[in-house]
Order: structure tokens, then C-alpha cells, then sequence
């Protein structure tokens, strides 16, 4: 019994140094099988398991010892061979001592695992690899309306209404909401929860030309926010659909026509014109992006979702109201005032006027969250204040009628496009963004450099290669390491702008009303790397798939090479 | 070059060993019976010992019995250092006794 259990302990200690003595670094190979081949002068199973054991603990010792001493040599140098050795007749050898060029690359990763850094990389890819593919995209998101569901979390769940089933109609990184029956649903248990967010409707409805408005939505909106514009200008949305609709069925094969002929048509339906009357005069006139911007900051800070693309493309992709009707309604009113001030009803006249510009002082100063719609309330002021004057005056009430010429003129300024006082920032913007991705390029590129010329020099195979390819290759694994730590460097920097105002966007205690800067700040790192990739590589979708698999590659072939090295053939020490 | 051998109880009994009979050649199996060291302590102070050019090493003649084995014993300069630790050793323990009896 006894035996056999020493001669299987001894057969299993022999097994385990021989497979040690082949892994055994060259160095300290002799010490290696000198334990290994002690082994059969041992006499008992249990003293060549404890033998064995000490053959692993020296072992172990051996090899770290081995990769300390290897640090010291640059790669591609042996232990045992010089440069000349290593490399030919190569005019210049590898000089960067192995331990520098791991330290270079941990900087490297260290840079790259920064948080900032990962967000920025994240912003990058989705933006390399997202040409034709939805840029809001959050993983788990099915997941996290669940939860929603489970926590009765109405915040959440109105997100994910607006979040949900975005994925279809993009194309070239812009998105049209298109909302399916998941995202009612969510929608409506949202504002079950919780009816503040009733506003989640308009956003639902996307004021799409294409789809049809629910009319129990648009009554639940007008009685939840009676003072707001936007609710009255979806029922007359409504109605002009309606009206479309059936002047196409009255006019078979003809399209409804656009424009002032478009307005002159609708003019005729007195329950339109109430309904936009009701949206000018309504005391706001607020298109909820506010309100979705306040949203998905509380819910993005909460769940941790750190895509500033997610947020950027949320306020983008904000529905705004119809103001081609609102502009066309103006014209109607603008047309009764000037048939008013022709016919000497100045009174008339100026009352319409009134009405027309308080109306583009809503637009323009209650909710500055949209510059479209601060725009357009310029240009309505400017169609409306040189009108108002000449009644004003012709009223006699030159005091007013100087004010309003003061408002003409600032609305004058405020349409300037040279004069847009946002316009260093934006510049600012653009080319940090170009920076962030050619920064991005540069690591691409570098690390693929860094990792081919290393497993070239690693490899047998550098000796097949021209004495100028090796020295190239030399120079490439010396320097590419400090280029690729410069590189992230610059990266790490060139997007801390865009991390910290997505911080301060997330983490800002009061409500952000100027959002425009945000937007352009979180929309411009994708915008510019699509720009960027595109002209680099063409539209192709897994270009940077190709990049991706080639330093993959050079990996697996430096894990390789690395094993081999340690691999030594237990040779026959008297041989 | 940083390379050092503490002067430990188990350095001590392997010196002992070797310059019983300095000029013999062991193998590292009978050294470790005759000091009880384990061969992951003795072989890591047999490595260092070697590198100091205190030990000599050798591979034994291939023989018809066995694999050749690998045999060890301290060099000229060697036993002069291992008889100096000795020394100092026994001097150390000497004091330390006195020091108790006092």
C-alpha cells in the first residue's frame, strides 16, 4: 500500500519539476534541473512532494528575478545577446530599457483609465463607429425602465419613454424620434405616477407631419398648462391636419399648398385661427426643453450615465413647436393690421401689432433654451416693430414709438450672424473637438505602431527583415511609447473641457436655462470625429473595427513571443 | 552590486556542513538531510553563495546509475569567509551567554 502511494507521490513530484525545469528562465536553468535531477536520490514520497515544493518556491523566485533582470535590457535583447547579435548589421539597435517602456505604457493606461478619459474615449468610438447608427444608444436601458417599473420612479421612466425606441430613422448620426408602443407606455405610466411630467406628450408626439396627434393628449396638455402657448399650437396643429386631410380628398391628386397660400386656406377655418390665437396670446410660451434638459439631468446624475452624446442628442432631437404655423399665423395678423392702418384705424392696427410683438418677446425671452426659437422671435420682432412705430407715431405717442425703435434695432442686432455674441465660444468648441479626435487618430496610430515594432523586434522573425526596416522598427519601439504617453496627454486635456461642462451640466444645483452651449459642447466631439473619420478612412462602419484588430493582434503576438522566451527546452544537463 | 548573505542560523549550519571535510563535493540533497533545510531555502542561499564565487559547482560524470547530479562545495575564498562568520558567530553567542550569566 505504502508502496505505491510513494512511487505515485514521487512520479507526480518528478512530473511537476521536469514541466518547471522547461518553463525555467535561462539564467538559473543549471539550478533548476540540479533540484529536478536530486529528485530520484530522494527516499520517500512525501519528502519528494516537500522536495518538489521547494523546487517551485525557487522556481518562483527564479523567474521573478528573470523579469526584474529582463527590464534592464531594451526589447529584443537576450540575456545573452548583444545588440550586434540581436540585430546585424542594423544601424541602430533598440536603446529604451524595457522597464521604461512599461512605465511609458502604464502612463499611458493610467491616462486612458481616468474617468474623464474613459468618457471621452467612449465619445470618440461611439462617434468612429456610429456612422449610420443611433448616437443615443444606452445599453441597458430596457433594464432600467424596468426597475423604473418595479420602484415606481416616474423620473426615470419618463426618460426611458423619451429614450426608448430611437433607434430607427437615422441616418448620418441624426436622429428623428420615432417612438413606439414601448415608449407610450412608459410615457403614460410616467405621468400616472406623476402628472408634472404631462409635458412627456409633446415629446412623444414628436410634432411629426406624419403622424397623427392623439386628441386626448392634446387636452390633457391644454388643462395641465393653460397658460402655455405650445399645448394651444398642437390643437391647431390638429385641426390643420384635419383641414389637410380633407382638402386633399376634395382635390384629388394635388398636393396642399405650402406657404402664404397654405395660410390663406387654413384662414378660412375659424377653429384653427381660435386655436393660434389662443397659443399668441397665451402668457408663455415654453417649448419644455427645460423641463426634458432638468429630466435628464436628475436621471443621467442618478443611473450614472456619462454620455454627454446622450444628453447633447436628447436637447437636439427636442421637438420644437410648428413655427412655420406660428409665422404664417403671423402673417394673417400682420395683413388684418395693415388693412387696419390703410383704413385709418390706427387703433385697430396698433392693438394687432401689440399683440403680434408681446407674442415675440415670449419667444424670444421666456424660454431661451432653443436659439431657433429666440431667432425667430427677432424676426417677428423685426417684421412687427418698424410697423408699430409708424402707427405709434402716427398715433402721436412719440414716446413709445422711440422705445419700440430702440427694440428694432436691438432685434436687428440679435440676427446678425457675425454678430452672434457666442460665436468665439463656438469656434472654441469646433476646434477642441477636431483636437480631441485627432488626438484620437494619433493614439490609434501610435499604438499600432508601438505593438507591431515590438512584436517585430520580439519575434525570429526581425531577422528576415532589411537592415533598414530593423533600425526603422528600432526607432519606432523607442519612441512610439513616448509619442503614445504624449499623445493620451493631450487627449486627456483636449477633453477635459468637454468632461468638466458635462459635469457642471449634471451636477449644476440650479436650472440650466441657456442650453445651446451645452448642446453644441456635448454634440461637437461626435459630429467632428465622424467628419474627421470620414475624410480619413471613408464611410465605412468598421474602419475602426480594422484598427482595433490589428493592435489585437500585435498583442497576441507579443503574449506569444513573451511565453516563448520563458520556454526553455529542459535540456540534458551533461550534455 | 547589492548581492548579500545574512548571517542567519540556517546560513550558519550550512557553512558548518561544508567545512566539515571542506574539499569533498556534496550533492544538494545530502545537504539538505544534514543541515534540515528545505530545498526552498537551501537552494536560493546555494545560488547566492555561488554568485559570490564562494561555492564552486560541477555536474557529475555521466554514469550508468542515474542522471548525473550537481555537486557543490566552497571555494579557497569561500571556506575563508565561511571560517570568519563561524567566528564571529560563536563570538556573538559567547558575549550574548556572558551577558546572561552577568
Amino acid at each position: 500500500m505504502g508502496g505505491w502511494i510513494d512511487s505515485a507521490a514521487k512520479t507526480c513530484a518528478g512530473s511537476a519539476l521536469r514541466a518547471l525545469v522547461r518553463l525555467w528562465p535561462t539564467e538559473s536553468l543549471e539550478w533548476g534541473q540540479a533540484i529536478a535531477t536530486e529528485l530520484e536520490s530522494v527516499d520517500n514520497g512525501p519528502a519528494a512532494v516537500r522536495w518538489a515544493l521547494g523546487g517551485v518556491v525557487v522556481f518562483a523566485k527564479a523567474l521573478w528575478k528573470s523579469f526584474w533582470n529582463s527590464l534592464r535590457r531594451p526589447l529584443g535583447v537576450s540575456r545573452e545577446n548583444t545588440f550586434r547579435g540581436a540585430f546585424g548589421e542594423a544601424a541602430r539597435g533598440p536603446r529604451m530599457p524595457r522597464w521604461l517602456t512599461a512605465l511609458l505604457l502604464a502612463g499611458t493606461v493610467v491616462l486612458l483609465l481616468r474617468p474623464d478619459a474613459r468618457m471621452g474615449a467612449g465619445e470618440v468610438l461611439r462617434s468612429w463607429s456610429l456612422v449610420h447608427r443611433n448616437p443615443r444608444n444606452i445599453s441597458g436601458l430596457a433594464a432600467i425602465a424596468k426597475r423604473a417599473e418595479q420602484e415606481r420612479d416616474a423620473a426615470t421612466l419618463a426618460f426611458a419613454a423619451m429614450e426608448l425606441g430611437m433607434e430607427s430613422y437615422c441616418t448620418g448620426g441624426i436622429c428623428i424620434p420615432r417612438y413606439g408602443a414601448e415608449s407610450v407606455r412608459l410615457g403614460e405610466e410616467a405621468i400616472a405616477l406623476d402628472p408634472s411630467f404631462t409635458w412627456i406628450y409633446v415629446n412623444l408626439l414628436g410634432w411629426r407631419a406624419d403622424r397623427p396627434i392623439p386628441e386626448q393628449w392634446v387636452r390633457r396638455l391644454e388643462q395641465w398648462d393653460p397658460q402655455n402657448g405650445v399645448p394651444h399650437l398642437l390643437e391647431a396643429e390638429t385641426i390643420a391636419r384635419e383641414f389637410r386631410v380633407q382638402w386633399k380628398q376634395a382635390h384629388p391628386g394635388m398636393n396642399f399648398p405650402f406657404g402664404r397660400d397654405g395660410a390663406k386656406l387654413l384662414e378660412t377655418q375659424p377653429a384653427w385661427l381660435a386655436a393660434m390665437g389662443r397659443a399668441i396670446e397665451a402668457p408663455r410660451f415654453h417649448s419644455y426643453m427645460i423641463r426634458h434638459s432638468e429630466l435628464n439631468r436628475e436621471v443621467m446624475r442618478r443611473k450614472k450615465i456619462a454620455k454627454p452624446t446622450v444628453a447633447g442628442f436628447a436637447l437636439a432631437a427636442h421637438p420644437l413647436p410648428q413655427f412655420y404655423a406660428v409665422m404664417r399665423y403671423v402673417d394673417v395678423l400682420l395683413e388684418q393690421a395693415g388693412e387696419a392702418e390703410r383704413a385709418g384705424d390706427f387703433n385697430t392696427a396698433g392693438d394687432v401689432y401689440w399683440r403680434v410683438a408681446h407674442f415675440a418677446e415670449h419667444l424670444r425671452e421666456q424660454d431661451q433654451s432653443s436659439d431657433i426659437q429666440t431667432l425667430i422671435g427677432a424676426d417677428i420682432q423685426k417684421r412687427v416693430y418698424g410697423n408699430l412705430e409708424t402707427v405709434l407715431k402716427k398715433k402721436g405717442q412719440f414716446r413709445e414709438a422711440e422705445l419700440v425703435s430702440y427694440n428694432l434695432a436691438e432685434a436687428n442686432r440679435a440676427l446678425k450672424p457675425q454678430g452672434h455674441p457666442k460665436q468665439p465660444m463656438w469656434d472654441a468648441i469646433v476646434w477642441s473637438a477636431t483636437l480631441v479626435h485627432l488626438c484620437a487618430v494619433g493614439i490609434v496610430l501610435l499604438a499600432t505602431a508601438a505593438v507591431l515594432s515590438m512584436a517585430l523586434l520580439l519575434s525570429p522573425a526581425r531577422r528576415w527583415l532589411s537592415p533598414w526596416v530593423r533600425t526603422t522598427m528600432c526607432y519606432v519601439a523607442d519612441f512610439s511609447p513616448v509619442l503614445l504617453l504624449v499623445c493620451c496627454g493631450a487627449f486627456a486635456l483636449s477633453y477635459h473641457p468637454f468632461a468638466q461642462t458635462f459635469h457642471r451640466y449634471l451636477n449644476d444645483r440650479h436650472e440650466i436655462t441657456d442650453l445651446p452651449p451645452f448642446m453644441h459642447s456635448f454634440i461637437a466631439p461626435f459630429f467632428y470625429g465622424q467628419t474627421i473619420i470620414v475624410a480619413l478612412f471613408g464611410q465605412h462602419v468598421f474602419t475602426v473595427y480594422f484598427w482595433w484588430g490589428v493592435i489585437a493582434m500585435g498583442a497576441l503576438v507579443i503574449a506569444w513571443m513573451l511565453i516563448r522566451m520563458f520556454r526553455t527546452r529542459a535540456a540534458d544537463p551533461a550534455a | 552590486m547589492g548581492l548579500r548573505l545574512r548571517s542567519s542560523p540556517q546560513t550558519l549550519t550550512l557553512l558548518e556542513v561544508f567545512l566539515d571535510q571542506p574539499t569533498r563535493w556534496r550533492h544538494g540533497y545530502a545537504v539538505a538531510q544534514q543541515t534540515r533545510l528545505q530545498s526552498g531555502t537551501l537552494y536560493p542561499m546555494l545560488m547566492r553563495l555561488a554568485k559570490l564565487k564562494w561555492l564552486e559547482t560541477r555536474w557529475e560524470e555521466p554514469s550508468e546509475v542515474g542522471r548525473p547530479r550537481h555537486l557543490y562545495r566552497l571555494t579557497s575564498e569561500g571556506r575563508e569567509w565561511a571560517r570568519e562568520e563561524l567566528r564571529a558567530a560563536r563570538g556573538r553567542k559567547s558575549l550574548r551567554f556572558a551577558r546572561s550569566e552577568a
